[in-house]
């Protein structure tokens, strides 16, 4: 299948060619391989900053997403209506609703104008409160359209065969409902996770310059002059490559080996 | 119940609340593009008019950015639906076990952070002597737009079309006829998402094109710094990036299969 060789090729080139701007600054140019941009970056505390704002950012972003997508699926489960609404934010570019949220949210920005004034720093904060509202509103309609889709009619069917059966309404959700609506709604805040984890326009647009995410600190440094500071993006960007296969595959295959959903 | 057109109406009126619900928080950026003035606290525009539209319209740097997003994304599709089509195909015509994993091959390299892919790329790109070529960033952009037109397709080659294509085999319809008047009908509406979401895709990429564009200016490279500078021009660059995303929308909305009752293609027939 020429789609897949193509896809094998291109990513496993991407990959293998960041592991070895990584080895070997100024590969273009003959540079030598060894591990100096990688000692350079563990030991740079600004690395060690932006790792942990972005499992901050990614942990809360997926549980607003996810809590978010909950209540649009109690809403919508019984409304065709809502299932088709849940599909229209999808292909909207991430970067058009980060420029939404600083239309909206940014100081002096309408938020604040029929507010009055926000109770608290939204864009631009060290928090990344702007970035993770962000997110979730991205995101949580995505998650919802899973959750609904788990909502079928084999659910409805098994939901009442256990009422009739005498299950309480606990019993039902715990044992029929839950079980149905679980797999997929934590393969998909998985996927949000990895998602927030590598992106780069949210946090650009909507965060603080001195707040970084791993995206953006390695944005920045490729943007610096010089072989060096190239390798050591490629190094960020390899680590956040790897937390991508944590936060993605790993609960992707444990599901697919696991579930009944699949 | 009032029912319109076999649709009751509290359903459309479900439809037409939420959809405004949606659009509600857009409508902002509409008035920002066409804010010539507007200070705080004010909620309304001092001016309106039109310096967004001609700073994007006048500004070169605008319009070869335009023009790269435009040329990219739609070459990238293009040889996207090529690889597609028949992997699609493929997929979908598989067990149900096999298909997951193909699909999970094809889409897991969406999942790399989109600057690791494109400066990977670039790194063989540069080598190759194609850094700051537009044929370049169409090899990284179909890494991203390719699993997408592939999710979109899938749908299209299942739920009977191979046993119709056979009747029309066994019918004595050759080859191009039966791709003319069975297998394009039945798929057009998929065709047609997944073409709508692979330009929406391709079009709004900020990191690869910054990765692997060697300083060739693309439309999301270009709306970012006026977000803060300008917000009017950002808003009328942010229309602009809306544009693939609407049709998408507008696809969705009026697509469907080929086989209902009522689709034009079936109009006529006996």
């Amino acid at each position: 299948m020429p789609a897949l060789l193509v896809m094998l090729v291109l990513g496993g080139g991407a990959v293998a060619g960041l592991v070895w701007t990584s080895l070997r600054p100024g590969a273009l140019v003959g540079g030598t391989i060894g591990v100096d941009a990688w000692r350079s970056v563990v030991a740079d505390p600004g690395f060690h900053r932006a790792l942990g704002f972005t499992l901050w950012v990614t942990a809360a972003s997926t549980v607003l997403a996810v809590a978010l997508a909950w209540l649009i699926i109690l809403a919508g489960r019984h409304r065709p209506a809502v299932r088709v609404l849940a599909t229209l934010p999808v292909p909207v570019p991430h970067l058009v609703v980060a420029v939404l949220a600083v239309t909206w949210l940014a100081p002096g920005g309408l938020a604040d104008r029929v507010l009055g004034t926000l109770p608290v720093e939204v864009v631009g904060d060290r928090l990344g409160i702007g970035i993770i509202l962000t997110y979730a509103y991205k995101e949580a309609p995505f998650l919802a359209l899973l959750g609904l889709t788990a909502w079928d009619g084999a659910t409805v069917r098994l939901d009442e065969a256990a009422s009739t059966l005498g299950a309480s309404r606990v019993q039902r959700w715990r044992d029929v409902v839950l079980p149905r609506l679980l797999p997929p709604l934590a393969l998909g805040g998985a996927l949000v996770s990895a998602y927030v984890v590598g992106a780069t326009e949210v946090p650009l647009v909507v965060g603080a310059s001195t707040r970084e995410t791993l995206s953006t600190y390695a944005l920045h440094l490729t943007a610096l002059e010089g072989p060096v500071a190239r390798a050591e993006a490629a190094v960020v960007l390899t680590i956040a490559a790897v937390m991508v296969l944590v936060v993605a595959v790993v609960p992707a295959w444990l599901l697919s080996r696991r579930s009944a959903w699949w | 119940m009032v029912v319109t057109a076999g649709r009751p109406l509290r359903t459309r009126l479900g439809y037409v609340l939420g959809g405004i619900a949606l659009a509600a928080p857009f409508g902002p950026v509409l008035l920002q593009a066409a804010a010539d003035e507007w200070h705080g606290p004010s909620l309304w525009p001092q001016r309106l008019g039109v310096r967004g539209v001609r700073a994007v319209l006048d500004d070169p740097l605008v319009a070869e950015a335009v023009r790269n997003s435009a040329v990219v994304a739609v070459v990238a599709v293009l040889i996207a639906v090529a690889l597609g089509w028949p992997a699609a195909r493929a997929i979908a015509e598989t067990e149900r076990r096999t298909r997951l994993v193909l699909l999970a091959v094809v889409v897991a390299p969406v999942l790399l952070p989109p600057l690791a892919t494109g400066q990977g790329l670039a790194t063989w790109l540069l080598r190759l002597g194609q850094g700051d070529d537009l044929a370049g960033v169409v090899l990284v952009h179909l890494l991203q737009v390719l699993p997408y037109v592939v999710v979109g397709l899938v749908p299209g080659f299942t739920s009977g079309l191979a046993s119709t294509e056979e009747a029309a085999r066994a019918l004595g319809a050759s080859r191009s006829l039966r791709l003319r008047t069975v297998t394009l009908p039945a798929c057009l509406p998929f065709l047609a998402v997944a073409v709508a979401l692979g330009l929406a895709v391709s079009w709004g990429q900020y990191a690869t094109s910054l990765a692997a564009g060697g300083g060739l200016p693309f439309l999301p490279l270009v709306l970012v710094p006026f977000v803060r500078a300008d917000p009017q021009i950002a808003a009328v660059l942010n229309l602009v990036l809306l544009v693939p995303t609407l049709a998408l929308v507008g696809l969705a909305v009026t697509a469907r299969p080929v086989g209902e009752p009522d689709h034009p293609l079936r109009r006529n027939a006996p």
